[in-house]
C-alpha cells in the first residue's frame, strides 16, 4: 500500500504542482514559499481548490497548504530534496505521485494551467512572490470592495502600509504596472 | 458612553416580532423576511442534516439538526454585533459608511448581513455533513455551494435582494464564502463575527454539541465573553476594524480554546465517530457519484434520505456498498489497535505508515483501517514562534488604551496544544476476541517505536 494519509483533491493539486515544477526545468526551487504562492495565484487562475488564503506578515498564506505538503512528505507522494532541509526545502515528486494523480483525474484538465503557473513563478526569488502576491490580494480586495478605477494609487499605498518599509516604493509600483502589463489587472 | 448605538433594524416590516425557542439561548427572535428564508426549501433542509453525522451512535443524544445550530448562530452573532455597537457603534457606523452599498443604513444593514449570513451559512451542506463531504463534494465543498446558492437567483439570491436591500445575497455570500481578498477591509469584522477568533459559529456548535452529547466539554462563560469584546481600528491602518478582548475576559476567552481542544478530543474525533466517518465515505464511494453529480443532486439529499437508503443497501448484498451500509445499520465496528500521541509530525507519520503496513502483512486475514485526523484549537502568534505566517495577534486592551498580545497575558492559553494530529489503527476483530486484538496492538504499538 502505498497511500495511507493523502487522496484529496486538494492533495492531487499540490502534487500536480510539484511535478510540474519538477518538469519546467527552472532555476527556481518550490520551497515552502514558492508553493505557497504558486498555489494562491493556482486559486486565482480558477483551479479549484479548498483553500483559503489570508495575508499574514509574508502576503497571502494558508496553513492548510502546509500541512498537507507535510502529508503529502509522509506519504511519499513528494519528498525534499534540500541539502539544508531546516534552511530551505526544495520539493520534487517521490514514488507515489502516480498513485495519487492516478486516482484523480480531473486534475488533467488543469495540468495547463498549473505548468503555464508555475513556468511564470517559479523562476521568482521568494521576495519577489511575495510581493507579486501581497499586491494582487490587495489589488481583489479594494475591487471587491465596489467603486470604480484606477486603483493603482490605492492598491501600493495600501501595499505600503501593510509592508511599511520591506519593499522600496519604486518596485512596488513598478511591479504593479507589470501585472497591468501581463492583463492580469485591469485600471477600470 | 459616546460610542453606544442600540440594535439598529433595516426599517418598517423587519421588527422581530417572531420568536422559537432554543435549547442553549432560550427565545431566538426574527422578523417577518427572515422567517421567509427560514421557510425557504433549502434552508428547511438543514432540519434534516444532523449536525454530527453519526454521533449518535457514540452519544445517543447527538441527533440534533444543523437548522438548530444555523438559528443559534444568527442569534449569537447578533449578540455580538450589540454589545460591540453598545461600546463602539460610532466608530462601526463610520466605517461601514465607507462601504457605497451600506452607506444609507450602516449599522443596520451590516447587522442584517451578519443574521443573514449566520443564519445561512451552512445551507450547502451535503447528507451527514462533514463526515463524507470529501467523497460527494470531491472538488468543492459546502461553503462553495452554499455561496453558489446565495449568487445563483433562482436559488436563494434573487428572494434575498428582495427581502432586504439590492446586493444582500452578494454580501452575504461575500461574508460566508469570501476569503480576505474578496471582503473590502471595512467589512471583515462581519466575517470575523460569523468566523474568526471568537465567533458565533464556534460558539454555538461548543455549547449546542455538548447540550446534545450530555458532555460538559464544550461549556463556557460566552456571555461574558461577548461583553468583554472590543472593537479598535486595525493596527495596520487599512481601514478595517479589529476584534479584541477588554481584561476582565481573559478567563473566558482561555475557557473557550479549552472547550475546542477537549471536544475535539472527546466527541468531534472520538475514536468511533472517526470509524463511522470512514464507513460513510467508504458507502459513498462504493455507491458512486451519479447521485451527486451536480450541486442540485447534492442539495436533493438530506440524512433522512441518505440513511433509508443505508438501510435498504445493508439488505441487498449484490450492492458494492453493501458492506459499508450492513457495518452502520447494525452498528458493527473495527477496533481500535492503535493510536498514537496527539501531535504526530511528518517522521513519526512516516514511522507509523511503516508499522501499519508491516502488521498487516502479519495478519493479511485481518481488515485493517487507518485514520488520520486533524484540527486547529486556536491561531494565536505566540512568544516563541519563529514563524508569523498565519498567526493571528489578538489583542487585551486595559482601561488605559494600552493593548498587550493576549498570549503574554495567559499562561493558559500558551501551553494548550494549537492544533493536533492524530493517527489510528482499527482492525476487524471480533468484540469477544481480546487476545487477537491484545496481540495485534501490541505488535503496532512495537513497530511504531521510535
Amino acid at each position: 500500500m502505498s497511500l495511507m494519509f493523502s487522496g484529496t483533491w486538494d492533495h492531487a493539486i499540490l502534487a500536480a504542482t510539484v511535478r510540474a515544477a519538477s518538469e519546467a526545468k527552472s532555476t527556481g526551487y518550490l520551497g515552502r514559499t514558492a508553493i505557497q504562492k504558486i498555489v494562491y495565484f493556482l486559486q486565482v487562475a480558477g483551479v479549484p481548490m479548498r483553500y483559503s488564503f489570508d495575508i499574514y506578515h509574508y502576503g497571502p498564506y494558508c496553513d492548510r497548504v502546509s500541512q498537507d505538503v507535510e502529508t503529502l512528505l509522509a506519504d511519499g507522494v513528494i519528498q525534499d530534496s534540500s541539502a539544508k532541509p531546516d534552511k530551505y526545502s526544495n520539493y520534487v515528486p517521490d514514488n507515489a505521485i502516480g498513485d495519487l494523480l492516478g486516482q484523480h483525474q480531473k486534475v488533467e484538465d488543469y495540468e495547463s494551467t498549473i505548468a503555464s503557473v508555475v513556468k511564470s513563478l517559479l523562476p521568482l526569488d521568494p521576495a519577489r512572490l511575495e510581493l507579486f502576491a501581497t499586491l494582487d490580494f490587495l489589488y481583489r480586495q479594494f475591487k471587491a470592495g465596489g467603486g470604480t478605477g484606477p486603483w493603482k494609487e490605492r492598491v501600493v499605498e495600501k501595499f505600503m502600509t501593510v509592508k511599511k518599509d520591506k519593499f522600496p516604493r519604486a518596485t512596488v509600483t513598478e511591479a504593479y504596472d507589470n501585472l497591468v502589463a501581463a492583463k492580469l489587472f485591469s485600471e477600470s | 458612553m459616546t460610542g453606544f448605538r442600540q440594535p439598529t433594524y433595516l426599517g418598517v416590516g423587519h421588527e422581530p416580532k417572531y420568536r422559537i425557542r432554543c435549547p442553549i439561548h432560550g427565545f431566538i427572535r426574527f422578523s417577518d423576511p427572515e422567517r421567509r428564508v427560514i421557510d425557504h426549501r433549502l434552508f428547511r433542509r438543514l432540519r434534516w442534516i444532523r449536525q454530527l453525522a453519526l454521533t449518535e451512535l457514540v452519544y445517543p443524544g447527538a441527533t440534533h439538526t444543523r437548522f438548530e445550530h444555523s438559528l443559534g448562530v444568527m442569534d449569537v452573532a447578533s449578540r455580538i454585533f450589540d454589545s460591540l455597537a453598545r461600546s463602539r457603534g460610532d466608530l462601526m457606523e463610520r466605517t461601514f459608511s465607507t462601504v457605497a452599498e451600506l452607506r444609507d443604513a450602516p449599522l443596520g444593514k451590516a447587522r442584517q448581513l451578519v443574521r443573514l449570513a449566520a443564519l445561512l451559512h451552512d445551507t450547502g451542506h451535503c447528507c451527514f455533513s462533514h463526515a463524507a463531504e470529501a467523497v460527494i463534494h470531491r472538488d468543492s465543498d459546502h461553503e462553495q455551494l452554499t455561496v453558489m446558492a446565495l449568487e445563483t437567483p433562482e436559488l436563494l439570491g434573487a428572494e434575498l435582494d428582495a427581502l432586504f436591500f439590492h446586493g444582500a445575497a452578494e454580501w452575504t455570500a461575500k461574508i460566508i464564502g469570501g476569503s480576505q481578498k474578496e471582503m473590502p477591509p471595512q467589512l471583515q469584522v462581519l466575517k470575523d463575527i460569523v468566523s474568526g477568533q471568537v465567533d458565533a459559529d464556534r460558539t454555538d456548535y461548543l455549547l449546542r454539541d455538548s447540550h446534545h452529547c450530555g458532555v460538559d466539554y464544550g461549556l463556557f462563560d460566552y456571555r461574558r465573553l461577548i461583553e468583554c469584546l472590543a472593537l479598535r481600528e486595525d493596527r495596520e491602518g487599512s481601514g478595517g476594524l479589529e476584534i479584541a478582548i477588554h481584561r476582565d475576559g481573559i478567563n473566558a476567552f482561555e475557557a473557550l480554546i479549552l472547550a475546542r481542544y477537549q471536544m475535539n478530543t472527546q466527541v468531534y474525533y472520538h475514536r468511533l465517530r472517526r470509524i463511522y466517518d470512514l464507513y460513510l465515505r467508504e458507502y459513498f464511494k462504493a455507491r458512486g457519484g451519479a447521485d451527486f453529480d451536480t450541486p442540485e443532486k447534492v442539495l436533493s439529499h438530506n440524512d433522512i434520505t441518505a440513511m433509508a437508503d443505508i438501510i435498504r443497501d445493508a439488505d441487498r448484498p449484490n450492492l458494492p456498498q453493501h458492506y459499508w451500509a450492513k457495518r452502520i445499520r447494525d452498528r458493527v465496528h473495527h477496533r481500535e489497535v492503535f493510536v498514537t500521541d496527539e501531535d504526530v509530525g511528518e517522521v513519526e507519520l512516516k514511522r507509523v505508515k511503516r508499522a501499519f503496513e508491516q502488521v498487516r502483512q502479519e495478519y493479511p486475514n485481518v481488515d485493517m483501517r487507518f485514520d488520520i485526523a486533524d484540527a486547529t484549537t486556536h491561531k494565536l502568534l505566540l512568544p516563541t514562534d519563529k514563524e508569523r505566517a498565519d498567526r493571528v495577534e489578538f489583542y487585551v486592551l486595559d482601561k488605559d488604551g494600552d493593548s498587550t498580545l493576549l498570549v503574554e497575558r495567559s499562561p493558559i492559553l500558551r501551553s494548550i496544544p494549537r492544533w493536533f494530529k492524530i493517527v489510528r489503527f482499527f482492525a476487524d476483530v471480533p468484540t469477544a476476541d481480546s487476545s487477537l486484538r491484545n496481540e495485534i496492538a501490541e505488535k503496532c504499538r512495537r513497530y511504531a517505536k521510535p
